[in-house]
C-alpha cells in the first residue's frame, strides 16, 4: 500500500504544491515561459493532476485540458520526488516514471522544481505528516 | 539442473565474459579467450553480466554466447527465431530504455523494416555516390587544421569531427551549440562501462543523461522542420508517416538517439583504432603509404574485422532452438560475438595477423546479414577510406602506441589517441 491514504490526500500534498508554485510570481512566471500543460497520473492511489503552467491553474482530479506532457508515476514516488530524492532521467530510465510527449520541456524545469523542495517539506510539517517525509527519505 | 541454470558460474573455465574485469583485458587477451571458447565451447552459458542498469534483483538473466562465425551468421538470418525486440545488448536495460534510446534496431518485422525504410533513401549508393567526393573534402579540411602541428589526439582531431561533421549535414543540424550538444552526448551514450567517463555518476545515470540530451536537440529542432521541412533526414522522419500516422515525438527521439549513436560512436573508433593498428604493424603502414591507392580497398576492410567497433548484437530465442546440440529455451538470451567471428579460424586465414592485402575479406563487422546488417556500412567505408588516405598519404609516418581504451563490453573504442608525426609544410 502507498504512503497516500487516498487520491484526496495525493491532490492535498502533491497537487498542493503546484499551488504554492503557482502563487509565487517568479516560479509560476518561469513555469509559464515554457508553455507546457503537464498533466501527471499518479497510482497507488489512483489520482490525476493536470497543471496548466502558461495559464497558472491547477486542476485537481481528471481534466479536458490536453497535456503537452503526461507523466505516470506511483504517488509513493511523486512523495519522493518533491523531497529531493528522485533523479528523473534515472527514474524514467528505470521505468518509474512513463512519459508522453517533449520531455526536455520538463527536465528544463527541474531546476525550479528544486527550489521547490523545502517548500514541500515544510507544507507535511505543517500538516503533522512526518509520516510522509519519513516515507519519502 | 541444466547448465543454464546454474548461478555464478562463469562462462568457461577461468573465462568469465560477464565480468567488467574482461573486458579490461587486452584486447589479445580477450582474442585468445574467444579463441578458445570457439575451440572448446562455442554455444556457452554465462551468468547475468555485471551491471548497473538494472537493480541487482531483476539484472537475472544470463546468456548464451555465440562465438563461431557460422553460428553467428546463422542467428542473424533468422530473425524469426533470434528477436531484436527485447534489446540487442548483453547487459539488459529497461524495456522502457530500450524504447527510449533504441528505436528500430531492437524491432522485429514488421515494424523494423517501416521505421527503418524511411532512412534507407539516404543511404542508397547513389546517394552515396555523391558524398564521396564531399566526404574527401571534409577529411582534407580536418588533416589541413592537424597536419602542420606534428603532435595531437588523433581522436579530438579527426575520428571525433568526420562522423560528427556528416552526422550534423545528414541532420541538418546548424552549426554551434545543438550540434555541439548532439555529437557530444552521443558519443557518451555507450560509454556506461567506463568508469572514467561515468565520473561520479553510474553507468545508468550517465546513459539516460545522454539520451535525454539528444531529446533535447530533437525538441529544438521540431516545430521548424515541422513547418519548414527540408532536404535532411530528421526532416524525412518528422513528415513520414509510420503505420499509418505520421511518428510520435516519442518514436522520432528514439530514432533521433540510434542514428546519432551508430553515426558518431562507430566510425569514430574505427579510425582510431586504424591508426593504432598501422603503429603496431609499421611493415602494414608502410605497405600502406607506399602505394594508398592500390591498398587503401582492402586495408579498409582489414581495418573493419581487425578493430570490429561493436563487440556484439544481442538476440532473444523466440522459441526452443538447437545450436550445436545445446538447446537454447524460449526467452533467453543469445549475444552474438561479432569480435569472434572475425578471428574465427575456419573462416580466415591467419586471423590474428593484421594483413591489409587480406581479400577476400568476409568480416562481420557490419552485422552478418540478415535485416538488420548496418544500414550506414557503406558510408562508415567512404569515412574511413578518405581517412586513411589522407593520413598515409600526408602524414605517413603518424605513430600513436599509446592509445586510452574505453572499458566496455559492447564498443571496442578508443577515448584518446596520442599521436606524433613528421610535420607537414604549410
Amino acid at each position: 500500500m502507498g504512503v497516500f491514504k487516498d487520491a484526496a490526500e495525493v491532490q492535498r500534498y502533491l497537487g498542493g504544491i503546484f499551488d504554492l508554485a503557482m502563487a509565487d510570481d517568479e516560479v509560476s512566471g518561469i513555469l509559464a515561459a515554457s508553455g507546457v500543460v503537464l498533466h501527471v497520473v499518479y497510482s497507488d492511489p489512483d489520482s490525476e493532476i493536470t497543471v496548466d503552467f502558461p495559464n497558472r491553474k491547477v486542476y485537481k482530479g481528471a481534466s479536458d485540458l490536453p497535456p503537452v506532457v503526461e507523466l505516470s508515476m506511483a504517488a509513493d514516488l511523486g512523495n519522493k520526488f518533491w523531497l529531493g530524492h528522485v533523479n528523473l532521467p534515472v527514474a524514467m530510465a528505470r521505468g518509474q516514471v512513463r512519459a508522453k510527449g517533449p520531455v526536455p520541456r520538463i527536465l528544463k524545469l527541474i531546476p525550479v522544481a528544486k527550489t521547490l523542495y523545502p517548500q514541500y517539506e515544510r507544507m507535511l510539517r505543517d500538516s503533522d505528516r512526518e509520516d510522509l517525509i519519513a516515507a519519502g527519505s | 539442473m541444466s547448465i543454464a541454470q546454474e548461478p555464478g558460474a562463469a562462462t568457461h573455465k577461468d573465462i568469465d565474459l560477464s565480468a567488467r574485469s574482461f573486458w579490461q583485458k587486452s584486447q589479445e587477451e580477450r582474442d585468445h579467450a574467444f579463441s578458445i571458447l570457439r575451440a572448446e565451447n562455442p554455444v556457452a552459458w554465462s551468468r547475468p553480466p555485471e551491471s548497473d542498469l538494472l537493480p541487482p534483483e531483476e539484472n537475472i538473466h544470463g546468456f548464451w554466447s555465440l562465438t563461431r562465425y557460422e553460428d553467428i551468421q546463422l542467428a542473424s538470418r533468422m530473425p524469426q527465431v533470434f528477436s531484436s525486440a527485447n534489446g540487442v545488448t548483453m547487459e539488459d536495460f529497461t524495456p522502457e530504455m530500450t524504447e527510449m534510446a533504441q528505436s528500430f534496431i531492437a524491432m522485429d518485422a514488421p515494424r523494423h523494416p517501416r521505421l527503418r525504410g524511411i532512412v534507407m533513401e539516404a543511404f542508397k549508393p547513389r546517394n552515396l555516390r555523391k558524398l564521396e567526393g564531399w566526404i574527401f573534402e571534409r577529411t582534407r579540411e580536418l588533416v589541413d587544421e592537424m597536419a602542420w602541428r606534428g603532435e595531437g589526439d588523433f581522436v579530438a582531431d579527426i575520428s571525433v569531427k568526420l562522423p560528427g561533421r556528416i552526422f550534423t549535414s545528414f541532420f541538418g543540424l546548424p552549426e554551434g551549440q545543438l550540434a555541439d550538444q548532439a555529437v557530444s552526448a552521443a558519443q557518451r551514450l555507450l560509454s556506461w562501462t567506463d568508469p572514467e567517463a561515468c565520473g561520479d555518476q553510474t553507468g545508468l545515470e550517465l546513459f539516460a543523461g545522454a539520451v535525454l540530451d539528444l531529446y533535447e536537440v530533437v525538441q529544438e529542432l521540431l516545430p521548424e522542420r515541422q513547418a519548414n521541412p527540408g532536404d535532411d533526414v530528421l526532416s524525412w522522419i518528422v513528415n513520414a508517416e509510420f503505420e499509418g500516422q505520421k511518428m510520435t515525438d516519442e518514436d522520432i527521439q528514439a530514432f533521433f538517439v540510434l542514428m546519432a549513436v551508430a553515426a558518431n560512436d562507430t566510425t569514430r573508433h574505427a579510425s582510431a583504432q586504424a591508426v593504432y593498428s598501422f603503429t603496431r604493424f609499421p611493415d602494414q603502414r608502410r605497405l600502406l603509404a607506399g602505394d594508398v591507392e592500390r591498398y587503401v580497398p582492402t586495408a579498409v576492410e582489414e581495418v573493419l574485422r581487425w578493430t570490429h567497433p561493436v563487440l556484439h548484437m544481442r538476440r532473444t530465442a523466440t522459441r526452443d532452438v538447437e545450436v550445436r546440440g545445446t538447446t537454447i529455451k524460449e526467452g533467453e538470451k543469445v549475444v552474438l560475438w561479432y569480435c569472434s567471428g572475425n578471428r574465427d579460424e575456419e573462416i580466415f586465414a591467419d586471423p590474428f595477423t593484421f594483413d591489409i592485402t587480406r581479400n577476400p575479406n568476409p568480416h562481420m563487422t557490419f552485422g552478418a546479414g540478415g535485416p538488420h546488417y548496418c544500414l550506414g556500412a557503406a558510408l562508415a567505408r567512404t569515412m574511413l577510406k578518405a581517412i586513411l588516405t589522407e593520413i598515409y598519404t600526408r602524414i605517413p609516418d603518424i605513430s600513436a602506441p599509446e592509445p586510452d581504451f574505453l572499458v566496455a563490453n559492447f564498443i571496442n573504442g578508443i577515448k584518446s589517441l596520442p599521436a606524433t608525426w613528421t610535420p607537414e609544410r604549410r
